[in-house]
């Protein structure tokens, strides 16, 4: 860091402890901007962030997520790579902001798309949405923060377990438990991922026949898979067998499947028919439109 | 067909060759170009303060 930085950040720390905010933003902010003509970008970056940690500190939400935006702004002028630096540079910010601050999801948008834009994933960087799910679960932004988790790392499945089996205690309905764990198989199922919808479902079942001793069921293992079938839950039992389907592949397995539990497929035609396009092959075939067929052919049109 | 019947042979069939996607099998995320369709809202309410 060169002194005349350290000097910047004396003074500036000398207003944040005075309570002088108002003054130390714009100060701050006319400083940064200096360094951003000047094309200093890592100095900018540097004193930017500190400032926004020294905000958020301070209780100074307003301020602190401006500067959020600001750094996200000179990342995008500095071409700023999404990696591990980046990344945690955003995340230590992230977990400052208040889960009050009234721009909290913009913060995490902004945030998200920086990340969508630098980075080879499609949806953003995996860390970034598991500090972001933590960040909008406690503001409650419980939807939101449910996609996040689907696209974060192993640590977000356990806490995408946690979420569910929560939410499943507060429903106050114990009938109620296929509908959450059904969320996670499905979410996970929808991105091809096996090992999550398999762990996360099994931690979910296991805690669920700790907490009613009255679901029974029996563990079956053939090959590679092991399930349990439930004498009193067949969404549960509909369910496992659709993981397994899935992981085989079989539209034979799959379509007997809808047709041993006709109101279960009814109940989840979206989702199966998606499932059915991507593992199985299965088009879904358009309805049929006859006005508009018998028209495009009377005027030779397609 | 009872289901615990249907259940057990639906395994027995499903295990007759190595699953073509095993129970490790996750596609890489940055391979990840669609997410599905999106599930309905649940009729509870989830209070985050009361965990």
């Amino acid at each position: 860091m060169s002194d005349k930085l350290a000097k910047t950040l004396q003074r500036f720390n000398a207003r944040i402890e005075a309570g002088d905010f108002y003054e130390a933003h714009q100060t701050l902010r006319t400083i940064a901007n200096r360094y951003v003509r000047g094309k200093k970008y890592d100095e900018s970056i540097d004193l930017i962030t500190y400032a926004a940690g020294a905000f958020l500190k301070s209780k100074q939400g307003g301020s602190g997520t401006d500067l959020i935006f600001y750094l996200l702004e000179v990342y995008e002028l500095a071409e700023t790579p999404c990696n591990d630096s980046s990344v945690s540079r955003l995340i230590q910010l992230l977990v400052l902001v208040g889960s009050e601050e009234p721009n909290l999801k913009d913060v995490a948008t902004g945030m998200n798309n920086w990340s969508v834009k630098h980075s080879n994933y499609k949806f953003g960087d995996p860390y970034l949405h598991s500090a972001i799910a933590s960040k909008l679960l406690e503001g409650g932004f419980t939807y939101e923060a449910e996609r996040y988790l689907v696209l974060g790392t192993h640590d977000s499945v356990k806490r995408y377990v946690d979420l569910l089996w929560d939410w499943y205690k507060q429903s106050g309905d114990d009938s109620s438990f296929p509908d959450f764990i059904s969320r996670l198989i499905f979410n996970f199922l929808f991105i091809f991922n096996i090992e999550y919808a398999l762990e996360g479902s099994r931690e979910l079942l296991q805690r669920f026949t700790e907490y009613k001793p009255d679901a029974k069921f029996d563990t079956l293992e053939k090959g590679q898979y092991q399930v349990k079938y439930f004498t009193n839950y067949e969404s549960l039992n509909f369910l496992q067998l659709l993981i397994v389907a899935c992981q085989t592949k079989e539209t034979v397995l799959f379509q007997n499947l809808k047709s041993q539990y006709p109101n279960l497929a009814n109940k989840y035609t979206n989702e199966l028919q998606f499932l059915g396009q991507e593992y199985f092959g299965i088009r879904v075939e358009k309805p049929v439109n006859f006005l508009q067929d018998m028209m495009s052919g009377f005027l030779g049109g397609k | 067909m009872s289901e615990s019947d249907f259940f057990s042979k639906f395994l027995t069939l499903a295990a007759l060759n190595e699953p073509k996607l095993s129970s490790n099998f996750r596609k890489p995320l940055h391979e990840v170009s669609n997410l599905g369709v999106s599930l309905p809202p649940l009729r509870y309410k989830y209070d985050p303060t009361k965990s």
